[in-house]
């Protein structure tokens, strides 16, 4: 589990706290989603999870070890993956296979066993037949599914995406989603933190910052049946709910939480 | 008076091993002052048309005209690139936004910032003295639309000038391009169908580097085959109405925005029941 317990941070020279008192946990097996207005600590927090980034106060644990131990840093590293916001601070290797195997190879896998984890990895991203090609060859979407499969070639058991699909094409982001939900099944935990609030219909958990504090913490159902506290926040219903709020307010009786198209018209055509 | 691309064809690396054709025969019209959204998957070489559209790559094939000259003339087209506040510099927002246009040696700076903040919904006494790296992300992004406002190129080429941003600065955006609309023809690249559709005069789909549609909104919402064939997934709200159409609903026409399909599926049930 990564637990979060009474979590502060302000980085240097800022005058307000970048997290303000957060606390919240991520089980193996489960997909939490994290949303926020922008600036509201998501990058931050997600930072915290492998110890980039140290608390003020509180702590943050990983398995049972604190990211604040230098002694545990490197199982730390290998058992929580992260995907930052912006893959070109990411991308390390020559060629797309070289970047791909830079993680796992330094945690010592095999030789023989990196070329499949490396394969894997990039089928399960679509970039399979790139292997050679240079990264800052390819487009920004190809370089976001590149940083996604570095982290899933090292197979941690946590992995945290900060706004991975931001840069993908519908196509890409569910691909990405699908993956999510493989590795959910597979026990791994994951903190996925997205804008595209239907991102979180399928999540088991979903949490809301606002200005470094914890606003929501709940079901996807919970949160998108609170309007008002969506807009206090700075969200907004995906398109697809508001014709479904739309839809009640005129008397009709559809679903709250609608997860897609499909949902809501079979709500309204039984 | 248009932003002209006759037959565009490109290739990176010519002659290396990966020089294979990028765009192919490309013809797209982008008339002043008309928003025209570019969709495509990942990779179907929507990045590249913005360059070649802005001159900064050569065609190898083809000709891109912007109001009867060529593509490269300094000031007729502006472009903002992906994630462009990564490129602020100066200390304040008034010296980034006015670097371009005093690159160009346009006459009234001051004048040309100011309407450019203006256009992009941030008051230009409030934004001016600000540093631009303590802006939240819409405000940001605003202010990189705006330093490319302010060289008054008459076309403006975006590329997912929304991606990133939270619900609060994609509107914000969605306004300013907007408000543009009419006095500056925009060609925007975007995964936001949803978003974008409702504001579009046209739009345009690529896949693999060749022509899949060209047309009005409310066609290409007709055809779930080109969104198909290019790789995206209709938008949700499209989607909506055509599933709600084979359970038997009457929808003459689609709607594009939340008002509309909203309108159109409770007026669909209450003449089915
Ligand atoms: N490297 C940094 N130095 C100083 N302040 C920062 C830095 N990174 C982020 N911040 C500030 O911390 C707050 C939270 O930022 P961040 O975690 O990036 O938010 P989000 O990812 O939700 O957009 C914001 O006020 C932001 O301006
Ligand atoms: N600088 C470059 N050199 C070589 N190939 C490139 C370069 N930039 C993009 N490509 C390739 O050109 C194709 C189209 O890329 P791009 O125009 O960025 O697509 P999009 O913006 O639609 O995602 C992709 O296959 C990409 O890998
Ligand atoms: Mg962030
Ligand atoms: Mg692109």
């Amino acid at each position: 589990m990564i637990d979060f317990q009474r979590v502060r941070y302000s980085y240097p020279g800022a005058d307000s706290q970048a997290i303000a008192g957060v606390s919240l946990c991520l089980s193996p097996g489960e997909i939490v989603v994290l949303v926020g207005a922008n600036g509201s600590g998501k990058s931050t927090l997600a930072r915290m999870c492998n110890g980039l980034l140290i608390p003020d106060e509180g702590s943050v644990t990983v398995d049972g070890m604190d990211t604040s131990d230098g002694k545990v840093a490197f199982d730390i590293r290998a058992r929580v993956g992260l995907v930052l916001q912006n893959p070109d601070n990411q991308i390390v290797g020559t060629v797309v296979e070289e970047d791909v195997a830079f993680g796992p190879e330094n945690l010592g896998v095999p030789c023989a066993e990196l070329r499949v984890r490396v394969d894997e990895a990039l089928a399960a991203v679509g970039l399979s037949g790139l292997e050679r090609r240079e990264p800052h060859l390819l487009s920004e979407g190809q370089k976001q599914r590149l940083a996604i499969a570095g982290a899933l070639a090292m197979q941690p058991r946590y992995m945290v995406f900060d706004e991975s699909t931001a840069m993908l094409d519908p196509q890409g982001r569910r691909d990405v989603l699908a993956v999510m939900r493989k590795l959910r099944v597979a026990g791994h935990g994951i903190l996925h933190v997205t804008h595209h609030l239907d991102d979180a219909a399928d999540a088991d958990r979903v949490i809301a910052l606002a200005s470094g504090a914890i606003a929501f913490d709940g079901t996807p159902e919970e949160l998108f049946s609170d309007e008002g506290l969506l807009v206090s926040i700075g969200l907004e219903l995906p398109p697809l709910a508001s014709v479904a709020t739309a839809l009640r307010r005129s008397g009709l009786d559809v679903p709250v939480a609608v997860a897609n198209a499909q949902s809501l018209v079979e709500a309204l055509w039984p | 008076m248009a932003l002209t691309v006759q037959s565009l064809g490109f290739t990176y690396e010519v002659g290396t091993s990966i020089a294979a054709p990028v765009l192919e025969e490309i013809s797209l019209q982008v008339q002043a002052g008309e928003i025209v959204v570019c969709v495509g998957a990942t990779g179907s070489g929507k990045s590249t048309l913005l360059r070649l559209c802005a001159g900064l790559l050569k065609p190898v094939g083809g000709s891109v005209l912007v109001d009867g000259s060529p593509a490269n003339t300094k000031g007729s087209v502006g472009i903002v690139f992906q994630n462009p506040e990564a490129q602020f510099f100066a200390e304040t927002v008034e010296a980034d936004v006015a670097f371009g246009p005093r690159n160009l040696g346009i006459a009234d700076i001051e004048g040309a910032v100011d309407d450019a903040l203006d256009s992009v919904g941030l008051d230009p006494d409030i934004y001016k003295p600000r540093s631009p790296f303590t802006l939240s992300g819409g405000e940001a992004r605003r202010v990189a639309i705006a330093g490319v406002l302010a060289m008054r190129t008459p076309y403006l080429l975006l590329d997912e000038p929304t991606a990133g941003l939270d619900p609060l600065g994609r509107r914000a955006v969605l306004r300013s391009l907007v408000g543009l609309s009419g006095r500056v023809g925009i060609l925007v690249v975007t995964h936001d169908a949803d978003e974008f559709m409702p504001i579009a005069d046209r739009v345009f789909a690529l896949h693999e580097g060749k022509a899949l549609f060209d047309g009005k909104p409310g066609a290409m919402a007709e055809r779930p085959d080109v969104w198909e064939k290019a790789g995206l997934s209709l938008p949700s709200l499209v989607l909506a109405q055509h599933l709600a159409r084979q359970r038997g609903a009457l929808i003459p026409e689609v709607a594009l925005d939340v008002e509309g399909t909203a309108r159109v599926l409770s007026a669909a049930r209450v003449v089915c029941s």
